[in-house]
């Protein structure tokens, strides 16, 4: 029995020649607001399947609440809770009916969460499903998940195309069930604004693979921002070290490097610099120019050529 | 669960309402235009295709809805078992087609009951179960394909059809269809699980599932074996010789079974010294003629109306009544054909007013058959009974020993009569009939030399002062105890009886295949041969005691063949994920139940994908750093 709420071993998932999963191993305490970030096709849908053991592995084993994902028996699924994309539900059925079917699976339903939550979303109760906007349907969905007090709560980019004010409700929503119940959240999104609102762990994924876990905190102090202005000929970026990024903005050469410290401005005046300052980046840049960092590698004559963003 | 029914009843409710709505108009138009109770097999076949279609879009539609990943996702995350959550879709499916299917049949049904439109007896109300049976057992194929998520899973329709083509199981139908719902509701039980892969769980499950793979592939392994070779034959018999010589000395069965009936007749007389010919050119003279088998399978009491080959109903116009036969009654019902009121019963020795004065010894013992070709002749299992419109009555024409029963009603072949039965072929003299002598005496009984199966076919013709008749047999395949053979005698009135040649026939290269359903299946052979039929309609019960004895070579060759499907079965158990175990009983099972063994193996246990993973641990074993 593992002590992690959520844990992957070994796990690789293959889709004929194409892999999904590549050795995860991915270990999540229980509490707090995890987030999954990783570009298109990093593994993260693929990765909450196999969580709730609707696909098997290819090789290696996940955990959910202790259970191995393959074996979670009905009563463990009454813990877990999922929202997709899609915001899924029965949508020939009125929204009372549809509660009244949900309360019926769950002995520990809680009508008052489901109220305070429902309350931020304009949401008539004799409605049907199918008419209610993206939002109010996302509204139905979370309060519903939460209702059910799960221990674990799966949200698979659970905000896509909802609107500010929806959004906005959403996340509160979120927030008040972290603070008020005892539930884990697994948090996947691409949009990095709500993630440094709510998440406590940020968890990210490059094909297939775990590239970091850490705090987002520290992994903001883990990566910096150069702008850079040579005089002559721009350098190669391998001479950078911890190099992830590089634009060229107005003349001005702008690094995003990891792990390094200050006395990287030296080496930029060695490398030609008439000027190097450093500046702090927000999270959504981190993750950018982290993420990135395998795919914008250009060599020197490009980078002359990079367009001005 | 009774909330997820009701959640699956709330999504499909105002589809089963327009549904039957549309099937009771559907059925108000087949009564009007005479189809309901329609007396054509192909039309009753077509109805219950049509119900079968409408199970397999139900299941279809419905488990596509729930089987997309994230609808998938969101039933299967709660506190209760797929299989709870599939029983309430199942469930509520069975009540759609009680619903949109049953309950308007039935009103229907007994709407003609009721007001005296039709004769409806209890198999009419049977027929309700067996629509049932068939829509569900449809519904249920198309769960089990939409779930297994493989093309393969159509090939189970071999299983489901069994209940509808089986048309000479008499009353056994029920059961059979009863099994096949079974095996089907298992099957897709066992595969109704968080993970949709199509892999069963459990020993019998696995068994199951495995036993109706492997029924499909045999019939079709065995019926794509005899659709080729009887194209290879009838590419070789075009390339033959169509000389008329050559012909007449075919001595092969498949050549003969083509020659019209005077050319089958006088090939039969063949002989190498030619000691028939004058005779040979006395029958070019005259006429030949044929004696037919039409019953193919007895009728049965209360069988279900799609099994009857054709109406039970004698119309006698000259009265304006129409007597249709009652399964309930075992009697003749007749109605006046203008008013529809019933005018009385006719049992086979008397007519009567009111039923409630008929005793048990008044009715028929069995179903009768009523021929299409006379109208007015019945045959009710060993006696032929004729209709006389002016006593509207019956008269008996002819009865053959009990431990009997008759093929076809009184044939005519110029100045003769024959009845043929599973036994004999009895010839009258015309006269008698003619001058009303009845019943009639038969002059002369030929008893059939072999099995009435084998018979293809009897040709007789009249020659100066006598008869030549010619058995052709050969037409059985089954079990191989039949020989393929020619008998032509001669005979008179008087009652002399000769005969006159026997050729040995050569079986043709689909007889030559009567050993592949050993070699492909020793154990599917062997099984279906001996599965029970409904007694009164097992055509080949005779024949059952007698096993065969299988030649020295096809035993030589089916070793062989074993161990070519044990090897092969163990050289693709290496490419799968199966414990050895599992291996090991997979190529114990496939040594005996041969091809369609591996080939269920092969769609039933997909092949490892470790392509990936092979790579990495290689990485991993020369010391490459991972993640």
């Amino acid at each position: 029995m593992s002590n992690y709420i959520i844990e992957t071993k070994d796990l690789w998932m293959q889709f004929g020649s194409k892999v999904a999963l590549k050795n995860l191993n991915l270990c999540i305490e229980a509490g707090g607001i995890h987030s999954i970030v990783g570009s298109n096709g990093a593994g993260k849908s693929t990765l909450f399947k196999l969580l709730l053991g609707v696909n098997t592995p290819s090789h290696g084993e996940t955990y959910i609440l202790g259970q191995n994902s393959q074996k979670l028996r009905p009563q463990d699924r009454g813990y877990i809770g999922f929202v997709n994309e899609e915001h899924t539900l029965p949508e020939w059925m009125q929204v009372t009916t549809l509660i009244t079917m949900e309360k019926s699976f769950y002995p520990k339903w809680n009508d008052s969460i489901y109220k305070q939550v429902i309350g931020n979303f304009n949401v008539e109760n004799n409605q049907k499903i199918n008419q209610l906007s993206r939002g109010e349907r996302a509204g139905v969905n979370l309060a519903s998940a939460l209702a059910k007090r799960p221990k674990v709560l799966i949200l698979d980019e659970p905000t896509l195309g909802l609107d500010v004010v929806a959004k906005q409700a959403f996340l509160e929503s979120l927030l008040f069930t972290e603070k008020n119940e005892d539930c884990t959240i697994i948090y996947c999104s691409h949009q990095m604004d709500e993630i440094e609102r709510v998440t406590d762990q940020l968890i990210i994924m490059e094909q297939g693979e775990l590239v970091s876990a850490s705090t987002p905190e520290s992994f903001c102090e883990k990566i910096h921002y150069w702008v850079v202005d040579y005089l002559d000929k721009v350098p190669e970026s391998h001479l950078i070290p911890g190099f992830l990024q590089q634009r060229n903005i107005e003349g001005e050469i702008h690094y995003m490097v990891i792990d390094q410290d200050s006395s990287l401005k030296e080496l930029f005046i060695k490398l030609g610099a008439q000027s190097a300052f450093h500046s702090e980046v927000s999270l959504h840049q981190a993750v950018n120019g982290f993420l990135s960092r395998n795919h914008h590698k250009p060599n020197a004559e490009e980078k002359t050529e990079t367009s001005h963003v | 669960m009774f909330k997820l029914f009701t959640c699956e009843w709330l999504r499909i409710y105002k589809t089963i309402v327009i549904a039957t709505l549309v099937h009771f108009l559907i059925l108000g138009l087949l009564i009007n235009f005479g189809f309901f109770n329609s007396d054509s097999i192909g039309f009753k076949m077509s109805l219950v295709l049509f119900y079968s279609g409408c199970g397999f879009l139900l299941g279809i539609t419905q488990i596509k809805k729930y089987t997309k990943p994230n609808q998938w996702a969101y039933y299967i995350n709660r506190p209760i078992s797929p299989k709870t959550i599939y029983l309430a879709l199942f469930l509520a499916a069975m009540t759609a087609i009680v619903m949109v299917i049953v309950i308007p049949f039935f009103i229907v049904t007994l709407l003609l009951d009721s007001l005296n439109k039709e004769i409806i007896d209890l198999r009419h109300y049977h027929q309700l179960f067996y629509i049932l049976g068939v829509t569900l057992s449809f519904y249920l194929l198309a769960c089990y394909t939409t779930l297994s998520q493989t093309t393969s899973s159509f090939l189970l329709i071999m299983v489901i059809l069994l209940p509808i083509i089986s048309i000479n199981m008499g009353g056994s139908v029920y059961w059979l269809l009863f099994g096949v719902i079974s095996v089907l509701f298992i099957m897709v039980n066992s595969i109704i699980k968080v993970l949709l892969n199509g892999q069963p769980n459990g020993v019998l499950n696995r068994l199951i599932t495995t036993i109706a793979y492997q029924y499909s592939l045999y019939f079709i392994i065995t019926a794509l074996f005899f659709m080729l070779s009887e194209v290879v034959l009838d590419i070789s018999y075009k390339k033959r010789d169509q000389s008329q010589e050559q012909t007449f000395n075919s001595n092969r069965y498949r050549d003969i079974i083509f020659f019209n009936k005077q050319d089958t007749l006088i090939t039969g007389l063949y002989t190498e010294n030619n000691q028939h010919q004058d005779l040979i050119e006395e029958i070019k003279l005259g006429q030949t003629d044929r004696i037919r088998k039409r019953i193919w399978f007895q009728p049965t009491q209360q069988q279900l109306p799609f099994m009857d080959e054709n109406k039970t109903i004698i119309n006698d116009s000259d009265n304006q009544v129409a007597w249709q036969f009652s399964h309930d009654l075992m009697l003749f019902v007749g109605k006046n054909t203008n008013s529809r009121k019933v005018i009385g019963y006719l049992g086979p020795d008397k007519s009567f007013l009111d039923v409630d004065d008929i005793n048990n010894n008044q009715v028929f013992a069995s179903v009768p058959w009523v021929s299409w070709v006379s109208k007015n002749q019945i045959v009710v299992k060993n006696k032929i009974y004729q209709y006389q419109y002016s006593q509207q009555s019956f008269r008996l024409l002819f009865s053959a020993s009990d431990d009997e029963f008759l093929l076809n009603i009184l044939q005519s072949q110029g100045s003769i009569k024959t009845i043929i039965s599973n036994k004999n072929i009895y010839v009258f003299d015309s006269i008698d009939y003619d001058n009303d002598i009845i019943p009639l005496q038969e002059q002369l009984v030929i008893p059939l030399s072999d099995d009435y199966n084998n018979l293809w076919d009897v040709q007789v013709t009249e020659v100066i002062d006598r008869f030549i008749i010619s058995f052709l047999y050969g037409k059985s395949t089954r079990h191989d105890i039949y020989n393929a053979e020619q008998l032509v005698y001669e005979f008179t009135l008087s009652g002399d009886l000769i005969l006159l040649n026997k050729r040995k026939l050569e079986h043709s290269p689909s007889m030559l295949i009567k050993d592949l359903g050993y070699l492909l299946s020793p154990v599917w052979k062997l099984a279906l041969d001996y599965f029970p039929l409904h007694p009164s309609r097992d055509r080949y019960l005779e024949q059952r005691p007698q096993v065969k004895k299988l030649p020295q070579s096809t035993i030589t060759t089916l070793i062989l063949l074993a161990i070519f499907y044990a090897s092969f079965s163990y050289i693709l158990s290496k490419n799968r994920n199966l414990t050895t175990s599992r291996k090991l009983i997979w190529v114990a099972l496939n040594t005996i139940t041969g091809l369609p063994g591996i080939l269920s193996f092969i769609l039933l246990n997909p092949k490892k994908n470790t392509l990936e993973l092979k790579k990495f641990h290689t990485e991993k074993q020369n010391g490459a750093q991972n993640v």
